[in-house]
């Protein structure tokens, strides 16, 4: 098999130089995901202004896909409401399991992950830090449900 | 079976017995299967699966359970594989054989059944390179008496920090429980000299020996342990079977961990009274085909004899030592001297992370272990989360390691493209 496929270069861009770094030293919300099987560790700290993602930062150890993962999820969730990024991290599940292309512009460079759909037990490793920011962001609006209500109807109307 | 250091080498040059491992036919791609987690699960000979299979064609009867031909066959063939195994381990007289489902079943029977005999602020002496199997059921013993987990520490080089020894037990010290090979660094520990002391100041000692049985000559009656645990399927025998050697007077001391059918001696609607040593730890239906099948494993190992084994994994782990070590940036987990060793090597890529590498490996048809290995705590200590191990089995060889090698060259290009 020619690996280039599940290392694409943008992936190992995302490795060697991972985007969100920068700390965030008063977050609103943080959560520190790990992956039991193997000993991936992230940790995402959110800054949320008016339930939108101002900005993120992504602490991860692990495989070249996790923090690569990591990275791309910093990129691609400024800016996004609960919902866009509930819907987002949907998205990428589900190009995980089907290894269908997406036409979600949400995604960013996420989309470079659908060679992991080939190696079903990496798929853990892509999603990761996906599911620990979506679990930030939860954390977030249970502490903040009126103004996750104020959102979703003005989001409504 | 001769000179051992013969057979050793014959397997090394050109190793006759693969063809008896089925699985080892199996491509993986276009390319061979080349089989390096031995340690995780070994494979299983033709003769072991046909065992199996041929106690379900013949016998398929719940031993101790009818008067009918059936049961009386499976009876004979249970009790058989439990005095098989007894002398097998070297078991005294005095000690008896208890069937679990693994080996971590095992050490849970005793960390469960002992709570009792434990009391607030009593010591549990444990160390620091343990398999998860043997230190949660002890933390879990611990929260639930209150008592205090203390831990023998591992120097950089992987081996017991032995020197600290005295200071870690005590008067306090109810149990001492501890891994005779390491299953990451690979380091033998000197179970002899530790269960002597263990028991000058009255401690009980469990040895996991899930890496050392099948890997070399281990007799629970020279160890000198109270306990003993393993499991068939890391020395070529089915999975879903695991033992705990006991000594008599150690096990009496055991509240059973799980009740119910045939451990029992006499119920009554109010209370129950329990079977002896060993039925009353065997409650329930057990894996009895796996039970028939473990005999077979047994013949298989010492066709070729454990001692021929032990020098088999010397010679692998000693070609493998060097090979890693002429690479750059590769570290060694665990003694460099490969006769402090069992079979198998750890290590650390510092290029390129133990899954990439793992993945990559896996589509070259080699099978490697990468992970914490169930001891995060040993690796946390290390300052890594994960590593790639490569373990050996008797269908290992040089070449095995070859293409291991290789195959980290390969990963390495991925990564430096």
């Amino acid at each position: 098999m020619n690996f280039d496929d599940l290392y694409r270069d943008v992936i190992l861009d995302h490795h060697r130089h991972p985007r969100g770094t920068d700390p965030i030293d008063h977050p609103h919300a943080s959560f520190f995901g790990v992956n039991p099987t193997c000993g991936d560790e992230v940790t995402v700290k959110l800054e949320i202004d008016r339930d939108k993602v101002v900005a993120i930062q992504v602490e991860a150890s692990g495989c070249a896909i996790s923090t690569a993962a990591g990275s791309m999820i910093a990129e691609a969730a400024v800016g996004k409401s609960f919902d866009q990024f509930q819907d987002l991290t949907e998205s990428l599940k589900q190009m995980l399991r089907t290894g269908d292309p997406l036409d979600d512009p949400n995604l960013g460079d996420l989309d470079a992950l659908i060679g992991v759909h080939q190696f079903p037990v990496r798929v853990k490793c892509a999603t990761l830090a996906v599911t620990t920011a979506l679990q930030a962001f939860k954390i977030y609006m249970k502490k903040h449900p009126s103004e996750a209500r104020r959102e979703l109807t003005i989001e409504a109307g | 079976m001769g000179d051992p250091a013969a057979t050793s080498v014959e397997l090394t040059e050109n190793n006759p017995v693969r063809a008896r491992f089925p699985s080892l036919n199996r491509r993986m791609g276009d390319r061979p299967l080349i089989y390096l987690d031995h340690a995780a699960t070994s494979l299983r000979p033709a003769e072991v699966i046909d065992a199996a299979c041929d106690f379900c064609r013949l016998h398929d009867g719940n031993p101790h359970r009818g008067l009918h031909t059936l049961s009386a066959e499976a009876t004979a063939v249970y009790e058989g594989t439990r005095e098989r195994v007894a002398r097998w381990i070297d078991a005294p007289p005095d000690a008896a054989v208890v069937f679990t489902r693994n080996a971590t079943a095992a050490i849970n029977l005793v960390a469960r059944g002992i709570a009792d005999h434990i009391g607030e602020g009593d010591e549990i002496v444990l160390t620091e390179m343990e398999h998860h199997a043997n230190l949660v059921p002890w933390l879990m013993l611990a929260k639930k008496r209150r008592a205090v987990i203390r831990y023998l520490p591992v120097t950089d080089s992987g081996e017991l920090a032995l020197d600290t020894w005295p200071s870690v037990l005590s008067e306090r010290t109810k149990i001492v429980a501890l891994t005779h090979v390491s299953n990451v660094l690979g380091t033998i520990n000197p179970i002899e000299s530790i269960a002597e002391d263990a028991h000058r100041v009255g401690a009980l000692v469990l040895v996991d020996a899930a890496q050392s049985v099948g890997h070399m000559p281990v007799s629970f009656a020279r160890l000198g342990a109270d306990f003993l645990a393993f499991s068939a399927h890391k020395s070529y025998g089915p999975t879903g079977l695991g033992f705990l050697v006991g000594r008599l007077d150690a096990l009496e001391r055991l509240e059973p961990m799980e009740t119910g059918g045939e451990m029992i001696e006499l119920v009554t609607f109010e209370t129950a009274t329990w079977a002896p040593i060993p039925g009353r730890f065997e409650a329930g239906t057990a894996n009895i085909s796996a039970v028939a099948a473990f005999p077979t494993a047994i013949d298989f190992i010492e066709l070729y004899s454990a001692h021929a084994i032990d020098l088999h994994d010397k010679l692998l782990t000693e070609y493998a030592l060097e090979q890693l070590l002429r690479i750059d940036d590769i570290r060694i987990l665990g003694p460099l001297d490969p006769q402090l060793r069992g079979g198998l090597v750890a290590f650390d890529d510092t290029r390129v992370h133990p899954h990439d590498l793992a993945t990559i490996l896996n589509e070259l048809g080699i099978a490697v272990r990468a992970g914490h290995h169930c001891a995060q705590p040993l690796h946390r200590k290390m300052g890594l989360s994960a590593s790639t191990r490569a373990s050996f089995g008797i269908y290992s060889d040089l070449t095995d390691i070859d293409a291991l090698i290789d195959g980290i060259h390969q990963a390495r290009k991925v990564f430096t493209r």
